[in-house]
């Protein structure tokens, strides 16, 4: 009997993802025994914090410039790769926003630490 | 509508809390010219807005200011934990801490709690604009006078990325200043409201 099984997040929508049922454990890949982020985690996190810094400063450019063409082509280059790294913190038990819970079993939304804390950063 | 991230734009970890500084910081949280301010004061503004670029960096930077509030408020709440009575009860934060705790409440430094009334939305795009600008600059001020009384590098570090966004999104509404006057001409330049009269 599977407990435990994720689904990737481009899956959710079709339930053809009851063919991807891995069991894991409880304890998610990114989070150390006492739930804090462990080392993997946080090196994605410190990866999308900066991605998501260039990302907003295109956004703002292509406000004013929307037809320049590099910034468009940068601008999905940023998006195609800030699709992994919130795949693989989603797949680990980190959720960046409340649509990345991807387990069936928990819901790790609410889980600490909160941004505010030191231990999220 | 809005969407939340469960991350700080910066990263802000302090290990030395520190409530003096707390007292002068928080002004970058409810005072006159802090985060609050500026994010209500654009996502305000851009109802009236009549020309799209100018609705987006309004969206766009009022969205981002929500972000830098939150990144004040992680300051305050680190430069507050672990306090002992005497820490408190030796420091400017006394006043604070007799009605808020450690809790995070937006005022000045001053202790004046935050008032709409910094905020200004004119319903005219080129008023609302140098609004906007001057805003920025005076952001920007606010953060150098924090750098001038701070010399704690985990507090510096996220403060001084603060600094930097405002003169970047200075950048953004000189444009958008542009954009918009690029749709008046000579003869109707001050005589009439863009986001009024047709």
């Amino acid at each position: 009997m599977v407990d435990n099984y994720r689904l990737s997040r481009g899956a959710r929508g079709s339930f053809s993802c009851l063919n991807n049922l891995e069991s894991t454990s409880l304890s998610s890949q990114n989070r150390s025994q006492n739930g804090s982020p462990n080392s993997s985690s946080k090196m994605l996190m410190k990866k999308l914090r900066a991605l998501d810094f260039a990302l907003a400063e295109t956004v703002l450019y292509l406000d004013v410039y929307p037809h320049s063409k590099p910034a468009l082509e940068y601008y999905h280059k940023l998006i195609c790769e800030r699709e992994s790294i919130v795949d693989d913190l989603a797949q680990g038990g980190i959720a960046i926003t409340h649509r990345d819970n991807v387990s069936m079993n928990d819901w790790n939304w609410t889980n600490s630490p909160w941004p505010w804390h030191p231990d999220a950063n | 509508m809005w969407t939340y991230e469960k991350k700080l734009q910066y990263p802000v970890k302090i290990k030395n809390p520190d409530p003096r500084l707390a007292t002068v910081i928080i002004s970058q949280l409810g005072g006159p010219d802090g985060e609050l301010a500026a994010s209500m004061r654009y996502l305000h503004q851009r109802y009236s807005c009549p020309y799209d670029k100018v609705t987006g960096i309004l969206t766009d930077v009022g969205t981002e200011e929500l972000a830098h509030l939150e990144m004040i408020a992680a300051i305050l709440y680190q430069l507050t934990r672990n306090l002992t009575e005497e820490q408190i009860a030796c420091s400017p934060f006394a006043t604070y801490f007799v009605d808020h705790t450690t809790g995070v409440y937006p005022v000045a430094a001053s202790g004046v709690p935050f008032d709409m009334k910094y905020v200004g939305v004119k319903g005219d795009i080129l008023t609302d604009l140098n609004e906007d600008l001057a805003a920025e600059q005076k952001a920007r001020t606010t953060y150098d006078n924090i750098l001038r009384l701070c010399d704690d590098p985990d507090v510096r570090d996220p403060i001084k990325f603060l600094r930097e966004r405002e003169i970047v999104h200075y950048q953004r509404f000189g444009d958008c200043l542009r954009i918009a006057q690029d749709h008046l001409d000579s003869k109707n330049f001050y005589a009439c409201n863009p986001s009024f009269d047709k």
